[in-house]
């Protein structure tokens, strides 16, 4: 047998290159030569440990333990716990964390004496190992994995998992690690409830239930009261909703919306999101059943058909204040212009200054009357003088508003009574002449025009400048077509909505069907080819007779007391689906290889690649033995990696390496930032999920996560980023590939929303929050937790929270209890001062305190542990491609194989990692590359 | 089993009081006849939260927004956080100065995990042993339907140090909790839909055989399983003797309908979304849970100590309070800080104190529940990170002998809280020598 040893990076000691000698070597040679290795090591009291004291023991020994680690007391020949410290010892030592700067540096000699003693043990260690590796231990199902295993089982789409308990994650951040997953009491429970409530779904009994359907071409309820209602015409964030008195409790439903798309030039596809859920009115909780792109026209509307099952959504309890479901269609596509709701009449506004002036103006411009043989005053012209005085009031106003005024209900208003205003002069006017001057009143009116003038030309002005608007009068309400421009929008016209449910194909439904094939058969024997079925499929392998007989004889138990065939048969399956083997990852350890068996091997793919059970074809390949071969298992990734359901690796994956849900904790604070639409949270997790896939079916290098040439896009991102794109950039909700301006801060995964909005608190950026991120996720060593009882910064200095915040970090340094660890910290964190708390660039930052707001300029520029100066996210970024590459790797590969294998991984899987990154940066780095040898490897293929 | 007479008088007690309770019949109503001494259920209370509270000096200006009240013994005030107490006076006691010395030497955000266990715990084992309200649950959890209700913001039980739930089993494993207010009032009051009682009992039958079976089908798979894999096979094993145990008390309450419950009051659809509405329904749940005498043990976690992954963290920013709050906490020493995480801990004591009023006008005998119940409300952290001095208030237990009305401070190195944890065992009829690392009783809350 051969111990597979990876190749280490010193080759300056001796020792070491005897032991890659040593490892070829067959088992009697090999104890020989470790006797002669041993002999070789740096004897530990006499070299070893004399430099542990000077250079280690005084902050890992007996007064102090920093970073609770004590090497004084750590068992210097290397037994199973003290390896694994001892090992990151020697990565400390190695990437040159350790000693710490302002201690004295290890001269070369004395590293090396270190270096070779600790690789020689920790070699010696894992050949002792040989053939004893760490062991996956038995995993049970997540809470997702037991949800779409159920679902795929059943072929009944519906949340199983919604009552069990949620998962947390392992150390290492997973949550499928089966040392983590525990399971309780309440668990089983639950387990039992859901295989019950499944079969109790799966399994019908008596006639088809009633059917419920209707139909709406307008929306119902109350739609005043009701928020962005606009009919079937959905500009974005219009809603439709139609409520449903009759409906039914449980089962599958369609909703049906017949609709097309007006997409004006430059938008996106509109976007259909259909929710139900109680009254439409209010925030009451609705969840949603799907959504869409609408892409057909108008003119040739499409069916779009949604489904979903009754239970998943919130129902009216019994005698509801509000009765019925309601389903509503919203128009979600963000265009960025906000809502814009129809235009009310509101009249143009004047200040205190404004309507002073006109009001001294209209007293100055007063009309002057013909005097005709001393009669004056007559009470026709006091009357006109009264209204003349008010249209020359609204002809003063004119002067201070623009013809263009936007508010063009209000002009046409305003020009009607102008308007009204001159004919009423003239009609009373000729009155007024024929009454004062009945033998001649063309005089008399000529005498008025020449009095007025000047008045005359001037309100002609006034109203040639107002000459295009068309006068509106206000008594006939025309504004149910508002003169305002609406500007076009991409808008949904619905021609109608249509619910009807429980939907079945067949009765009874296909899941019967599968699990209870009709049969001619007598029911015990009915029972018991079913039962056998359902294990087959349930547990993932073929069942013994033995097993079988199990649950038959429970089958036999309680028929007589059932109250039908099919009551006794959901209690069997019920129990076939609480059973470990369905629970579990079950790998066996009674058999003398530790290679899996190829049923075993099936899951492990599928659960790794699927997050869910096998399917027929890597069954079958089991069943035929085929499934180990290593042409086999590239073949089935690549086609299971093509297949719809390896979203699941995607998300769960980039979740739980990257910590993406954290996103959800982190709540922005409206006061910094007025414009965020907290919807823009999911969208960003989006992009750096649609990232990793394009990286992953592409079969692109993974360094593209550390910096990229392109990135994946959709409208409201790219309006966030404020991107300057050709062509204006993606249209629509959809993510697209869009390459990069060169030059561009927006390459990798450094600087998505997502990870820089996950490491902030929501007001502002934070830099030991973004370093610990990218130091445990991308460069795989976490600082570690901070110690027992931290002092707070010296709270009574006011003057602190007012500096820049790169000084608050430096001045947290300065103590002694946060220098340690901080010093190698806050760097890498500091280089993202340039984004803030939502991931837009900025040149400064905002701090409010209290009523003071402080703006400082962004200083981005950061002394890396190692000394070296970095200014900004781009350097970061070349350093980290140029300097920490093979970190990078590794952490990838770790991160990759521990979700893979379910488990934490040791030091015994050190050589395996080793030649996992070897071959991994053989292949230029490329992702699908690296999956396929992560499933070839020996440890996917062992227990 | 001899059923109180307490029973006879809840029917009466109950009518009319919101909660119509269809009342357990028992064969034992008639014992309850023949002894005539009222003794009503002993309960218990706990309800945590992470990160701390304000501590400004005593000089501050703004001592107001600092959590524990000014003065000392019966003369004391409480300042605005706990303002919403004020009412409650003479039922409440705040305690200050102690902590489990345990928990001194562990991280500032790890010691959620053993607020009511007090265990010595440590990286790479982490094992904890039982909490408090587990060992009151074993004696006082016999009499009612459920033993005991777990309940957090955050469901689940999290991860070691970072738990999300205040309740650990004998053996020290975390007990998961459960976060949703449907699903606690299902459990609790729910009946179950579709299902005759007919059908319930056949299932009921069904799942004792069945787990049964089961045991015995995974000890012969238990054979074929390495060393570590039969460990993780004994906790399911543990698991389902476990829910066997339950399926008997379910049945031996098959005939005792679930109280009705009127749930026009009760947002069923809270989440935490909306902490207001979210945190008001919890405490709903738990008086009703204790009124219809459902359990007499509750925890809940209103959050876990971990900045990053609590739900309960964005929790101020959704009441209009500006900022995370582990980041209120943190800054809590800053200018304006201490009023800032004042005003969101006033507003969780406003709710804690809602449901001790509820408890204190719900009459049971000559007194109210909250006479016989003791409910103990506090955190780990004083200021954040710091695990000593922890900020506590007990309510309750006037009627057992405890009393009120003051606030107490002690020197940490001479008080610890694993006292006060004896002394509440002993005051609910669970009288143990020693709880976790105590070293007597915490004599000074009692008459």
């Amino acid at each position: 047998m051969v111990t597979r040893v990876g190749r280490l990076t010193c080759g300056s000691c001796r020792a070491w290159l005897f032991m890659i000698i040593s490892i070829a070597t067959s088992l009697t040679e090999s104890a020989a030569v470790e006797k002669q290795l041993a002999d070789q090591l740096p004897d530990f009291s006499a070299e070893v440990r004399p430099r542990l004291v000077q250079h280690c023991f005084r902050c890992h020994g007996p007064q102090q333990q920093k970073a609770a680690l004590r090497l004084d007391t750590l068992d210097p020949g290397f037994d199973a716990e003290s390896a694994e410290t001892w090992h990151d010892v020697l990565n400390r030592i190695s990437v040159g964390d350790m000693p710490p700067e302002g201690e004295p540096e290890l001269a070369t000699n004395d590293r090396e004496i270190l270096t070779a003693w600790l690789r020689g043990n920790i070699d010696r260690v894992l050949r002792d190992r040989n053939g004893r590796r760490q062991e996956t231990v038995l995993r049970r199902l997540t809470r997702y994995e037991y949800n779409n295993t159920l679902r795929d089982l059943l072929g009944i789409n519906f949340d199983f998992a919604a009552d069990l308990p949620p998962e947390a994650n392992s150390a290492d951040g997973f949550r499928n690690n089966g040392s983590v997953l525990g399971i309780s009491p309440l668990q089983i429970e639950y387990y039992l409830k859901a295989a019950r409530l499944a079969m109790d779904k799966a399994i019908v009994t008596g006639p088809p239930p009633q059917v419920y359907s209707q139909r709406f071409e307008s929306p119902s309820g109350n739609t005043r009261q009701q928020e962005n209602v606009t009919g079937r015409r959905l500009p974005p964030h219009g809603r439709f909703p139609a409520t449903i008195q009759q409906y039914p409790r449980a089962g599958e439903f369609i909703v049906r919306v017949k609709a097309g798309a007006e997409i004006p030039a430059g938008m996106g596809n509109p976007h259909l999101l259909l929710t139900m859920g109680l009254r439409s009115d209010t925030e009451s909780p609705a969840k949603p059943i799907g959504e869409i792109d609408i892409r057909a026209s108008v003119a040739q509307p499409q069916v779009y058909e949604f489904r979903g099952r009754m239970e998943s959504f919130p129902l009216p309890g019994h005698n509801p204040k509000f009765p019925g479901v309601t389903i509503s269609a919203i128009n979600v596509y963000d265009d960025g212009l906000g809502v814009i709701r129809p235009p009310k009449y509101k009249p143009i506004k004047f200040n205190d200054a404004q309507r002073m002036l006109v009001q001294e103006a209209a007293k100055k411009n007063v009309h002057q009357f013909p005097v005709i043989a001393g009669q004056r005053g007559s009470k026709l012209e006091q009357q006109i003088s009264g209204q003349l005085r008010k249209l020359q009031v609204r002809l003063e106003e004119q002067r201070l508003i623009s013809p263009e005024d936007s508010n063009r209900t209000d002009l046409a208003y305003r020009m009607f009574d102008i308007h009204r205003g001159v004919a009423a002069e003239a009609e009373q006017m000729q009155m007024l002449a024929e009454q004062q001057q009945p033998d001649d009143p063309q005089q008399y009116l000529d005498a008025y025009r020449l009095l007025n003038a000047n008045l005359l030309a001037d309100r002609q002005q006034i109203l040639d400048r107002f000459d295009g608007v068309e006068p509106i009068d206000r008594r006939t309400k025309r504004m149910a077509e508002p003169l305002e421009p609406v500007p076009e929008r991409s808008t949904i016209v619905l021609d109608y909505l249509e619910f009807e449910g429980p939907i079945y194909e067949t009765w009874p439904p296909e899941s019967h069907a599968a699990l209870l094939p009709p049969s001619e058969q007598p029911e015990p024997q009915r029972a018991r080819e079913a039962i056998a079925a359902l294990m087959q499929r349930a547990w993932r392998r073929p069942v013994t007779a033995n097993e079988v007989d199990s649950i038959v004889s429970f089958y036999e138990e309680i028929r007589p007391q059932a109250a039908s065939f099919e009551e006794a048969m959901r209690e069997c399956f019920a129990m076939v689906l609480i059973a470990p083997e369905f629970l579990y990852l079950v790998e066996r350890k009674d058999v003398e290889s530790e290679r899996l068996s190829q049923y075993e091997l099936a899951s492990r793919l599928s659960y790794f690649l699927w997050s869910t059970l096998p399917d027929e074809e890597l069954l079958s390949l089991a069943a035929m033995g085929r499934l180990s071969d290593v042409q086999q298992l590239e073949t089935q990734v690549s086609r299971m990696l093509r297949d719809d359901r390896s979203s699941e690796f995607v998300q769960h994956f980039t979740n739980q390496w990257l910590h993406l849900p954290g996103i959800d904790r982190v709540a922005i604070n409206p006061e910094y930032y007025p414009d965020f639409d907290d919807g823009l949270k999911s969208q960003m997790r989006q992009q750096t999920q649609a990232f990793f896939a394009e990286v992953l079916h592409g079969n692109e290098s993974a360094l593209n996560f550390i910096d990229s040439e392109f990135t994946m896009l959709n409208e409201p991102l790219a309006r966030h980023y404020g991107l300057q794109l050709p062509d204006g950039g993606p249209r629509g909700a959809d993510f697209e590939r869009v390459e990069l301006p060169a030059g561009s801060d927006r390459g990798g995964l450094l600087t998505q929303g997502s990870i820089l909005l996950l490491n902030s608190t929501g007001e502002d950026s934070h830099p030991i929050r973004r370093a610990v991120w990218l130091l445990d996720r991308i460069l795989g060593s976490p600082p570690p937790p901070p110690p027992p009882d931290v002092p707070e910064l010296n709270t009574e200095e006011a003057e602190l929270a007012t500096l820049p915040l790169k000084q608050q970090l430096e001045l947290h340094r300065t103590r002694e209890a946060c220098h340690d660890c901080h010093r190698a910290i806050d760097p890498w964190g500091v280089a993202f001062e340039s984004f803030d708390a939502v991931g837009r660039m900025r040149d400064t930052v905002l701090r409010k305190r209290g009523k003071q707001r402080l703006q400082s300029a962004v200083d981005d520029v950061a002394e890396l542990p190692n000394g070296k100066v970095i200014a900004g996210v781009r350097e970061l970024q070349q350093h980290l491609l140029s300097s920490e590459r093979d970190r990078f790797a590794e952490t990838l590969v770790r991160k990759l194989l521990a979700y893979a294998i379910g488990r934490s991984l040791v030091l015994a899987d050190q050589p395996v990692i080793e030649e996992l990154v070897e071959e991994f940066r053989g292949q230029d780095y490329r992702l699908r590359d690296l999956v396929i040898a992560i499933v070839s490897s020996e440890v996917f293929g062992s227990r | 089993m001899s059923r109180k007479s307490w029973d006879l008088d809840r029917r009466t007690l109950l009518r009319g009081s919101g909660v119509a309770i269809a009342l357990p019949w028992l064969e034992s109503m008639s014992v309850a006849e023949s002894s005539r001494t009222a003794e009503f259920p002993k309960r218990f209370c706990a309800v945590y939260w992470p990160f701390g509270v304000a501590m400004p000096g005593d000089k501050a200006a703004d001592r107001n927004w600092g959590w524990f009240p000014t003065g000392a013994g019966k003369d004391f005030q409480f300042t605005d956080v706990l303002s919403p107490m004020e009412p409650l006076r003479d039922q409440v006691t705040v305690i200050g100065g102690i902590s489990h010395p345990n928990g001194w030497a562990m991280g500032g955000h790890d010691t959620g995990d053993v607020f009511l266990t007090g265990a010595k715990y440590r990286s790479g084992s982490y094992l904890n042993s039982i909490s408090l309200d587990q060992q009151l649950a074993e004696v006082l959890g016999q009499k009612t339907r459920f033993a005991s209700l777990t309940l957090s913001s955050d469901g689940g039980i999290g991860e070691p140090t970072r738990a999300c739930t205040l309740s650990y089993s004998r053996e020290g494993r975390p007990i998961p909790a459960i976060s949703s207010p449907r699903q606690i009032f299902d459990r609790l009051f729910g009946q179950e839909r579709g299902e005759s009682a007919e059908l319930q009992r056949r299932r009921l039958t069904n799942s004792t055989s069945m787990l049964d079976r089961l045991l015995d089908h995974s000890r012969s798979l238990g054979r074929r399983l390495g060393k570590q894999d039969q460990q993780k096979l004994d906790q399911y094993l543990e698991s389902v003797r476990d829910v066997e145990r339950r399926v008997g008390r379910a049945q031996a309450w098959l005939d005792v309908p679930k109280p009705e419950v009127d749930t026009e009051t009760l947002n069923l659809e809270a989440n935490p979304d909306a902490p207001k509405e979210y945190i008001r329904a919890i405490y709903d749940l738990m008086f009703l849970a204790f009124q219809t005498d459902s359990t007499r043990v509750a925890t809940y976690m209103i959050g876990q100590v971990a900045g990053a992954t609590t739900i309960a963290n964005a929790f101020p920013a959704c009441l209009g309070l500006q900022g995370n709050w582990h980041g209120l906490a943190h800054g809590a020493g800053k200018p304006g800080g201490a009023e800032k995480l004042g005003k969101f801990d006033q507003f969780l004591a406003g709710n804690h104190a809602r449901f001790l009023q509820r408890l204190s006008e719900t009459q049971e005998g000559n007194g109210s529940i909250l006479d016989s119940t003791m409910v103990l409300y506090g955190s780990s952290n004083s200021r954040t990170h710091q695990n000593h001095n922890y900020p506590l208030l007990l309510a309750g237990g006037r009627g057992l002998g405890v009393r009120h009305g003051q606030y107490l401070r002690y020197n940490e190195t001479e008080m610890r809280l694993s006292n006060l944890f004896l002394t509440i065992l002993d005051r609910l009829d669970v009288p143990v020598s020693q709880f976790s690392d105590s070293t007597g009783e915490f004599s000074d809350i009692l008459v």
